[in-house]
């Protein structure tokens, strides 16, 4: 008898200690958003990128676009590039990234993403975030003259972390979804 | 010392005859006109019953009219009819009852054209939020569908005119379910504003507006199309 609440109390602690009883239940309606909102945040990335590495965007813009662009990252998040030349894959953190990709020695850059889709899909963690990998293909043409001189296209993954934040406004406790990409690994590069 | 042989004396007793024939006569016409007078007082007052019968009838008609109206009637001929029949007097229950009714009837009808037309100041808040919404939204279309960088700087600033200040918190509801309201990170509206002229992704619309008292938008609130 005394063995079983033992038991019972350690059973307990460690469920506790998980994180188990943190996790509130969620609705498909409410996933299902939260899973478009990550997607989204993709999206916006993507288009980030396309202007930061557009040569015709005025550098102050692309200055802005780039703090905004940080804001969609974890701390510490790293991007990785692939070149057909070579097997490495460089990491570069996400500032010096696009600081790099406005400084590209190309007349025009154009970068294109699509097929944006999830290949792990956001699953609550025991600490009650939602972690999930979406990938996308990354069309990337350097032109100097009226020559394509390099494209490739790439695959990457990205890890999304999705968290449940509070924060106050105008008086009122706003309960809001913060999603944070993480690092972006590169999968395959083919021409 | 009266003289009955005197012409005085004759003359004032042909005098005092024919006074008393006068008034015997007119004792006698006296009597005949006044009953004259009651035979047409009598036959008025049948003519007046005969009269409110059938305007009690007419008044009963009119009022039906008025309670069962659909809207066909103007009010002011309702009115009219109403006054009318209320200026004379029926001393009938059924009638008062149908007055009552009409009364209420018209009073609903007022109630509702007043509320249809009389513009309150909620309804004047009302419509300019309405406008602010309409204003705003075109910004961002402007923003969404333009590729030039100065002339989305020109639309940003329009638009930030707008609003309290460039931090003006904007909030954008991603689910609603149960009372559980879920957002995206709150951002400013500046940031938002750039936001569209980047991505030329216009995806939310105005759910909420809340304004100071100089007009000026000091929190905006997004919904997910």
């Amino acid at each position: 008898m005394n063995r079983i609440k033992v038991l019972s109390i350690v059973l307990f602690f460690v469920m506790a200690a998980s994180g188990l009883f943190a996790q509130p239940a969620i609705s498909p309606e409410r996933k299902a958003a939260i899973d478009s909102l990550a997607l989204e945040k993709v999206r916006d990335l993507s288009k980030y990128i396309t202007i930061v590495g557009n040569k015709e965007t005025p550098w102050s813009e692309a200055n802005r676009v780039i703090e905004r662009t940080l804001e969609l990252f974890m701390p510490g998040s790293q991007m990785g590039v692939s070149s057909l030349f070579s097997d490495d894959v460089k990491y570069y953190g996400i500032r010096e990234y696009l600081e790099r990709l406005m400084q590209l020695n190309y007349d025009k850059v154009r970068i294109q993403w699509y097929n944006i889709q999830y290949i792990s899909d956001l699953e609550q963690q025991p600490d009650g975030r939602f972690v999930g990998v979406i990938t996308i293909f990354q069309r990337f043409e350097g032109i100097t003259g009226d020559q394509l001189v390099y494209k490739d296209t790439t695959k990457k993954d990205i890890t999304v972390y999705v968290e449940r934040k509070q924060t106050q406004i105008g008086g009122r406790l706003i309960g809001f979804w913060d999603v944070l990409l993480g690092d972006v690994r590169v999968t395959e590069t083919l021409p | 010392m009266k003289n009955p042989h005197s012409v005085f004396y004759r003359l004032g007793s042909v005098f005092y005859f024919a006074g008393i024939l006068l008034l015997l006569g007119a004792l006698v016409t006296g009597s005949s006109g006044c009953s004259s007078k009651k035979k047409a007082g009598k036959t008025a007052e049948v003519t007046t019953v005969h009269d409110n019968s059938d305007q009690l009838l007419k008044a009963k008609g009119q009022l039906l009219e008025i309670i069962n109206d659909d809207g066909s009637i103007p009010i002011e001929t309702k009115e009219a009819t109403l006054r009318e029949i209320k200026s004379q007097h029926f001393q009938d229950a059924e009638i008062n009852d149908l007055i009552g009714l009409a009364d209420q009837k018209i009073r609903e009808e007022k109630d509702r054209i007043y509320q249809a037309q009389k513009v309150t100041p909620q309804q004047v808040a009302e419509t300019e939020v309405a406008n602010t919404k309409d204003i705003l939204y075109g910004f961002f279309n402007d923003l969404v569908s333009n590729k030039n960088y100065q002339e989305s700087e020109v639309f940003i600033n329009q638009a930030l005119k707008m609003f309290a200040s460039e931090s003006v918190p904007v909030l954008i509801i991603i689910s609603q379910e149960a009372g559980m309201v879920d957002y995206d990170e709150p951002t400013t509206i500046r940031k938002y504003l750039e936001y569209l002229d980047d991505t030329k992704n216009n995806s939310n619309r105005i759910n909420s507006i809340k304004v100071n008292q100089e007009g000026l938008i000091t929190e905006l609130e997004l919904i997910k199309k």
